[in-house]
């Protein structure tokens, strides 16, 4: 007789990457590429989170600064070369990045770190999800789907 | 005919003959005064023909008999072109009565049937007796079957009828069907193996119509004429098939619909013999008795054939398949045959206990059980074909729907007061009744018995119109707007529950027919439509020429040429996706193109630079040798030599002087190579360049055929303002009745043309402020009156072609905005200062402002403050603008301006702020270069005698630096003069690039609406440039006041400094260097300007301003401190920050580059993150002094 699989032990893959000096872990499940930015064609009337738009190979993606969309005090953050394509259902957008570090698996029972006020913003840590400690650092998990449905996100005229 | 009694079938027919009466009587009073009025006879044959056929189908044989004598009459008179005798006109005049009569009553008994017919009869034969010509009369088998059946006995059956018949044949004819029936279940499961193909399809009626010969042959040697008739007209049917429209969209459906109508027919007659034969088994049922066991089991065994033949059937036609099975074996032990063995398949009729022999019910049951139509279409169509099939409906619908509007909309402008119907009015009558008669046919035909039947309803109502009615009333065509409304309804959604609306349609018909006292019109039993009442309709739009006359009739000769003609009627629906997909596979042509446009340009500056090169080349031989064989000549140069022949050289030829021998030393010889290879590369270079010439010919031929191939195509996406209007007209018709008001809106421009796209985008819009118009506008009847208004107020619409673009204006003549209203409303919301004066004109544009309602209460209708904000978004989206105008007493308007197409195929692209966009061509009105000084004081352009605002396009899109005008034109200024929603506005940018083709493509998935951005464009090179919505950018900016539902977006506030790129000067002597640090500077949006040396530094700093220069140390001509001494000891360049990038790491250059002014130190190879740093904050950085 099989004994039922407890959801909380099975182990996700995340991608753990630098913004600046904030550790972002972001699930494998969302990234659909990774690699270096593209010329970004700024548009007006926009969020400041928001650089722009890129041509990826003929798809028009949103590049944004996802330091600066979770409120992070600017001294945590810098402006990325890499890019990590980030898609949910249908909508789908680009995040800068510094580094990538590589990939960790962690269960939910791992990821028990709650999100810090110190470095997001009141009002969007309903964008992060508990994280974890790598190298004596708190790692901020990114909740992709709750980001890219979120309107804040999608309802971004300035 | 699934779940119908044979009861309800006869009153669905009575219903269609009382249809027919009214006619009849209408001819004969034409006849009554003349006599030889051969349309009145034509129409009336057809008529008694169609009573004498649908009687035939509902086993009222009697009354088919009765019909038919009539018939023969009219015949006779047409056939020899005769006129009709008094005594014939007045047979005729009893035979309507009695039909009438008949017709109507409650409870038609069949022994009063038989009577009717008797006295018909012996009235017809004294009839003839009068004419001395009764020996001549030639009635029908049928006729003579009925009439030789004991005529005195009120106990004869139609089951006796058929056991009159000779045994011989019939049993011959049923032993010949069964393989038949067997043969077409083949078929039947056969088509569902088909490839889904025309080709496969074809075979299948190749096979049909075979198989149909066959059994028209067999039922014509067993003497069953009628269906005889039945199954030549079918083959004639089935023949045709193949080469109609039908079958080329939908094959499968039309092949599913005639073998549904050769199974049920084939069947019928096997069963209907089975039915005739039968008795009464032990437990109650009906049993089968004669030979027909023996072919029951023979079809069964072809059933089984068919359904354990492997790969041939799937799983639910064995299903099906298995349930008929079960009926047969039912039928055979005497259960009853019904089909409870599986549970599939559709319920079958409750017997009725008043209908002669027991059996017959139940073979009538069985045969709509066993093949019925539903069950044979519903398998036949899959989900796919459904949609397909609804698209292709709805398509055809539209047309109707249209024509019936555009009917309504004229008898709406001319009735205003009960008028008398005079022949323009019939005519529109008439039009109506014609596109409402197509439209159910139509509907029957793909199964949506709702629409049918709602069209059926509205069709009697323009019958009695058109043929009876003397008048006509706004409250008759209030009664066709309603059925209008209904039809449009449900044909939006034809699986809709629509009962009661056309319940109470079909009571309103019948209750203003019945109140002019025609009672033309037979509701069903329960006073509303029933679907089946359609079942004649459907069969006759089915199949042209088929169920017309209800007894098998012979295909009407103009109907087969309508069928031949649609063969090629020069149309083809597409579905709009798929011309999409054209419209996009061609806008990659175009970037494509694009792209090698500016290869082509990159070419032409290589030829030009080859030539360059070559005449170089040239001149240096040439130099080369004039100055060698001079010095030659004078004896300054080098000993000559000649070649040995060995591969030295020796002296020779000293004795001549150089004038008297030329002497040819290797030297020589090289500046002859030379000499000759310029003149080679001059023969190259002439070759590339007439290639060059000829490939930017077939470039210009592309660019005007992809022009004209883009035309075309956005052409095919446009469609007229009438595919849209009548929804504008039920808009208004609800709303105005929902609040108690009479609105009439009248539309101009019905055939004034935009994209088909934009019409679905502007309808609900247009739709919302129509219902503003009715709810805030319009006041009610008695404020009119007292206003000396008419009582019915009025909405108009007019729609102009502009240019490229639409002009809507929708304006009511009812009370205007109230403005005293409106103020009090703004300080109460605090969106205007309570002593802040404004013209009226100037808080009309608050209405638009979102969560903004001058209502206190929230209705259905409107108050909710959410609507005209959408509006004027969804008409910006679209390029367009809004405005409102209003009048105190005299009424509202809007006015819309709206693009005919969001295609764009030729913007302009231009610098503004620094950065690239594109302006569609269309959207520009002119482009003007003036002077500075004539505007920069008044801000003002005088322009075609207007004084015409200048607004500066950086600024507006926050890319610039505030107010600061361009600098980059020092003289001039460069306009585009655009039209607002409040007139004309010049708008300043830095410079034109260029006019181009543009492919415009949306902004992604996240990023759906930026204002001012109507989409992006890729150029050739693959970047991106931004499409600007001009008219939205210069629109007016109110101010913003957020709705209190809404949540605050964190939006934290942008410097107007990043929005600038940050422009930087790369000056190193390395190509690769220059290009690498480029590259990077172009990622992050940034612009970089590049420098070979020192020198060209400094020539490009003559007429450009970096944010910051890159520099290098080690350069030819002028180094980098050289470069730095002159550039901090030049007035306007000394601020500009240096960032010294260098290998040389010493401590003594980089003393020497902090004593010349450099800012920062960085050595090769460098850490990119630090390089980007330092230069994002470069702006922030002051520099001492």
């Amino acid at each position: 007789m099989r004994t039922p699989v407890d959801a909380s032990s099975i182990p996700h893959k995340l991608l753990l990457t630098s913004v600046g000096d904030l550790k972002i872990a972001l699930p494998m499940e969302h990234i659909g590429e990774i690699g270096t930015l593209p010329v970004i064609t700024p548009l007006p009337s926009l969020p400041s989170w928001i650089f722009g738009i890129v041509n990826l190979r003929g798809e028009i993606v949103s590049v944004i600064n996802i330091a600066d969309f979770l409120g992070v005090d600017a001294a945590y953050t810098s402006i990325g070369s890499r890019f990590v394509l980030l898609r949910s259902g249908k909508v789908g957008t680009m995040v800068l990045i510094d580094r990538m570090h590589g990939t960790v698996d962690k269960t939910v029972a791992e990821l028990k770190l709650p999100v810090s006020l110190n470095f997001v913003k009141r009002g969007t840590e309903v964008y992060v999800r508990p994280g974890f400690m790598a190298e004596d650092q708190p790692v901020h998990v990114l909740d992709v789907e709750a980001i890219l449905s979120s309107r804040r996100f999608l309802d971004c005229r300035q | 005919m699934v779940g119908v009694s044979r009861k309800e079938l006869r009153g669905y027919y009575f219903h269609e003959v009382q249809t027919y009466i009214p006619r009849i009587q209408s001819d004969l009073a034409v006849l009554q005064t003349r006599a030889d009025a051969m349309e009145s006879i034509e129409e009336m044959h057809r008529l008694f023909h169609n009573i004498k056929g649908a009687a035939s189908q509902v086993y009222l044989r009697h009354f088919s008999a009765v019909a038919e004598l009539a018939e023969y009459l009219l015949n006779r008179a047409m056939r020899n072109g005769n006129h009709l005798s008094a005594a014939s006109i007045s047979y005729l005049v009893d035979t309507t009565n009695k039909i009438k009569e008949y017709s109507s009553a409650a409870h038609p008994d069949e022994t009063d049937e038989r009577a009717l017919l008797l006295e018909r009869y012996h009235q017809f034969i004294d009839l003839e007796e009068l004419r001395n010509d009764a020996a001549t009369v030639s009635l029908s088998e049928q006729m003579h079957n009925l009439l030789m059946m004991d005529p005195g006995s009120p106990g004869g059956n139609i089951a006796t009828m058929h056991r009159g018949r000779k045994p011989s044949g019939e049993s011959g004819t049923r032993k010949a069907l069964v393989p038949m029936v067997a043969r077409i279940g083949l078929l039947v499961e056969g088509m569902r193996t088909q490839p889904a193909e025309a080709a496969g399809y074809r075979r299948c009626l190749e096979e049909m119509e075979a198989a149909v010969q066959q059994i028209a042959s067999i039922v014509r040697e067993g003497g069953v004429t009628e269906e005889t008739v039945f199954f030549e007209d079918l083959g004639t049917m089935v023949g045709r098939a193949g080469t109609t429209e039908a079958f080329a969209a939908q094959p499968a459906l039309v092949v599913g619909r005639l073998l549904s109508m050769l199974c049920m027919q084939t069947e019928s007659m096997l069963l209907r013999d089975l039915a005739a034969n039968c008795g009464e088994g032990d437990g109650g049922g009906p049993t089968v008795n004669g030979d027909l066991p023996g072919l029951l089991l023979q079809y069964i065994a072809a059933l089984e054939g068919v359904r354990s033949r492997p790969g041939l059937i799937d799983e639910s036609s064995a299903q099906r398949i298995a349930a008929r099975i079960d009926r047969c074996r039912g039928l055979l032990e005497g259960s009853g045959g019904t089909a409870g063995g599986t549970g599939e398949g559709p319920a079958t009729a409750e017997p009725e206990a008043d209908e002669g022999c027991g059996a017959e019910p139940q073979a009538d049951d069985f045969t709509a059980g066993a093949f019925g139509d539903d069950e044979l279409f519903a398998s036949e169509v899959t989900e796919d074909e459904a949609d397909t099939l609804y698209e292709i409906f709805r398509e055809e619908s539209e047309e109707h729907l249209v024509a019936v509007n555009r009917s309504l909309n004229a008898l709406e402008e001319l009735v205003v007061e009960p008028v008398e119907l005079s022949a323009a009015l019939r005519e529109q009558l008439g039009g109506m009744r014609r596109a409402v008669h197509t439209l159910k046919g139509a509907a029957a035909m793909v199964g949506f018995g709702q629409i049918a039947a709602c069209a059926h309803g509205l069709e009697d109502l323009l019958d009695w119109l058109h043929d009876r009615a003397d008048t006509v009333g706004p409250d008759d065509i209030r009664m066709m707007a309603g059925g209008l409304d209904l039809l449009e309804e449900l044909s939006r959604d034809p699986e809709g529950d629509g009962s009661d609306a056309m319940a109470d349609l079909q009571r309103r018909i019948a209750a203003r027919i019945d109140a002019q006292g025609a009672g033309a019109v037979a509701a069903g039993a329960d006073g509303g439509f029933d679907l089946e009442d359609m079942v004649f309709a459907d069969e006759s739009d089915i199949v042209p020429g088929f169920g017309e006359s209800g007894e098998h009739a012979v295909l009407d000769p103009s109907r087969v040429e309508r069928i031949s003609a649609t063969v090629d009627s020069g149309n083809i629906r597409v579905k709009v996706e798929n011309l999409d997909e054209i419209i996009r596979i061609e806008g990659e042509l175009v970037v494509a193109r694009s792209s090698m446009e500016g290869l082509l340009n990159e070419l032409q500056l290589s030829v030009d630079e080859l030539q360059s090169a070559q005449e170089k080349l040239r001149r240096i031989a040439q130099e080369l040798e004039s100055g060698y064989e001079v010095q030659s000549l004078y004896g300054f140069g080098p000993e000559t030599f000649v070649d040995d022949g060995t591969g030295g050289y020796v002296g020779g030829g000293s004795d001549f002087d150089p004038i008297e021998l030329d002497r040819y030393s290797r030297l020589h010889l090289i500046i002859r190579s030379l000499n000759e290879l310029a003149v080679d590369v001059n023969s190259i270079h002439a070759g590339i360049a007439e290639t060059s010439g000829e490939l930017n010919g077939q470039v210009v031929k592309q660019q005007l055929v992809m022009g004209a191939m883009q035309d075309k195509l956005m052409r095919t996406r446009m469609t007229p303002m009438s595919a849209v209007s009548r929804g504008f007209f039920r808009t208004v018709r609800n709303t105005a009745a929902e609040l108690g008001k009479e609105v009439r809106l009248t539309i101009t421009g019905d055939d004034v043309f935009m994209d088909r796209y934009i019409w679905s985008k502007m309808t609900d819009p247009i739709m919302h402020i129509l219902r503003n118009c009715v709810d805030h506008g319009i006041e009610s009847s008695a404020v009119r009156r007292q206003a000396g208004k008419p009582e019915v107020a009025s909405i108009r619409i007019e729609a102009h072609q502009l240019g490229s673009f639409v002009s809507l204006r929708i304006a009511d003549d009812g009370g205007g905005v109230d403005f005293t209203r409106l103020r009090k409303k703004l300080i109460a919301a605090g969106w205007l200062g309570q002593q802040e004066m404004r013209s009226d004109e100037t808080l009309l544009p608050f209405l638009f402002q979102t969560g903004f309602s001058t209502r206190d209460t929230i209705s259905q209708v409107s108050g909710r403050g959410v609507g005209l904000d959408v509006v004027q978004k969804n008409i910006q989206e679209l390029r367009g603008t809004v405005q409102i105008e209003s009048k105190a007493g005299q009424g509202t308007a809007f006015e819309i301006r709206i693009p005919i197409t969001l295609s764009v195929n030729r913007a302009i692209l231009l610098v503004a702020g620094e950065r690239q966009y594109a302006v569609p061509l269309q959207d520009i009105v002119e482009v003007q270069r003036v002077p500075r000084a004539e505007i920069e004081k008044t801000r003002l352009l005088e322009w075609r005698n207007e004084s015409v605002p200048v607004k500066e396009l950086a600024t507006l899109l926050r890319t610039g630096e505030g107010n600061q005008w361009p600098s980059t034109s020092r003289d001039h200024c460069q306009l585009v003069i655009v039209r607002g929603g409040k007139g004309f506005v010049a708008v300043m940018i830095d410079s034109v690039i260029a006019q181009r083709e543009i492919v415009m493509k949306d902004l992604g998935s996240h990023l759906e609406h930026v204002k001012g951005i109507s989409g992006v464009t890729i150029l050739g090179d693959g970047s991106l440039v931004p499409v600007l919505n001009l008219s939205e950018i210069i629109e007016e900016t109110l101010p913003t006041v957020k709705a209190p539902m809404l949540e605050a977006p964190m939006v934290a506030p942008r410097p107007a400094k990043r929005e600038k790129p940050l422009q930087v000067l790369i000056v190193d002597d390395s190509i690769s260097v220059r290009q690498s640090i480029a590259r990077l500077i172009r990622q992050q949006s940034w612009k970089a300007e590049l420098a070979v040396d020192g020198v060209d530094a400094l020539e490009k700093l003559e007429t450009y301003q970096p944010d910051a220069i890159i520099l290098d140390i080690e350069m030819p001509r002028m180094n980098g401190y050289e470069f730095m001494a002159i550039l901090r000891q030049t007035e306007n360049l000394r601020t500009i920050p240096v960032i010294m990038l260098t290998s040389r790491d010493s401590t003594k250059h980089r003393s020497k580059a902090d004593e010349l002014g450099v800012d920062f130190y960085m050595t090769k190879p460098f850490q990119e993150e630090f390089f980007l740093q330092t230069l994002a904050g470069i702006r922030q950085y002051e520099r001492p002094q």
